[in-house]
């Protein structure tokens, strides 16, 4: 059993830093990177708590405006037990998510990509 | 084919509670009003598909997700906040385990949070649904 759940966290683990991966492909490809605040906030929650850095929120060089703007972070979540979470920090992510998704289209990118990565992770750990 | 917005709006546009609410101002494929819209004109739904799958291998059956906006008529921004709840809630009376010839289900997937449009301020509830279609010609 414990092999199992240390295993079913590393393919979390795995499945949610793909996400991210996907997402900031998806920001680029979607053409909504003015400052990069969004792309460089995208973050996950593994189940054991651990995360990956992200931009600090601030004045950032906007290419399209051509001048130093604000860019304001929103509340970071944690994950549900026994959960991975993935999520954006920048305020403004979830307006650009409704205008042109690139969040939720990466989450069924991955789910639809047979999980190759993500399988081989969990049998690396199980005996 | 399935053409799944037009199948979504025309199970919305079949309901008398939501018609009595918006009348024919139901978007499809959009993320925000179209041009000219007001709060003054009345309220209005606003939906988007942001992804679909094929359930099945010759595309009988696709799931997809949409992101349902409700935008609610008033004088000012309380009124407005009040009866885009009010649509909303009508709207989830109507989606919520809905089918229909063409629906062979539909899930809430998440949402159902007030904000302001960015560029207006005006309030709206955006809520997201999975359905699913099944083709049928």
């Amino acid at each position: 059993m414990l092999h199992i759940k240390e295993a079913t966290d590393v393919m979390l683990t795995t499945a949610a830093f793909a996400v991210v991966g996907q997402t900031q492909v998806n920001i680029e490809n979607n053409k909504q990177v003015d400052t990069g605040f969004m792309k460089n906030t995208v973050y996950a929650v593994a189940p054991g708590g651990e995360k990956g850095g992200i931009r600090s929120p601030g004045q950032y060089k906007s290419k399209k405006e051509d001048r130093m703007v604000s860019r304001n972070a929103a509340p970071q979540r944690s994950p549900k037990q026994d959960g991975a979470l993935v999520g954006v920090a920048a305020e403004y992510a979830l307006y650009q998510e409704m205008r042109n998704s690139f969040l939720y289209r990466a989450l069924e990118q991955v789910a639809g990509s047979q999980g190759g990565e993500i399988v081989a992770a969990g049998k690396a750990v199980m005996p | 084919m399935i053409n799944d917005q037009l199948i979504l709006r025309t199970f919305l546009a079949g309901d008398s509670a939501v018609t009595a609410m918006v009348s024919t101002r139901i978007y499809a494929g959009r993320d925000v009003p179209p041009e000219g819209w007001q709060p003054a004109d009345g309220s209005c739904i606003v939906f988007k598909r942001r992804g679909e799958r094929d359930l099945d291998e010759r595309g009988q059956v696709i799931s997809a997700s949409y992101q349902v906006k409700a935008y609610g008529t008033g004088g000012n921004y309380n009124q407005q906040v009040l009866n885009c709840e009010s649509l909303y809630r009508v709207l989830r009376e109507r989606l919520n385990y809905g089918a229909s010839y063409d629906i062979l289900g539909i899930q809430r997937d998440g949402g159902a949070e007030i904000l302001p449009e960015p560029d207006t301020g005006w309030p709206f509830v955006v809520s997201f649904w999975r359905v699913q279609f099944r083709k049928t010609a």
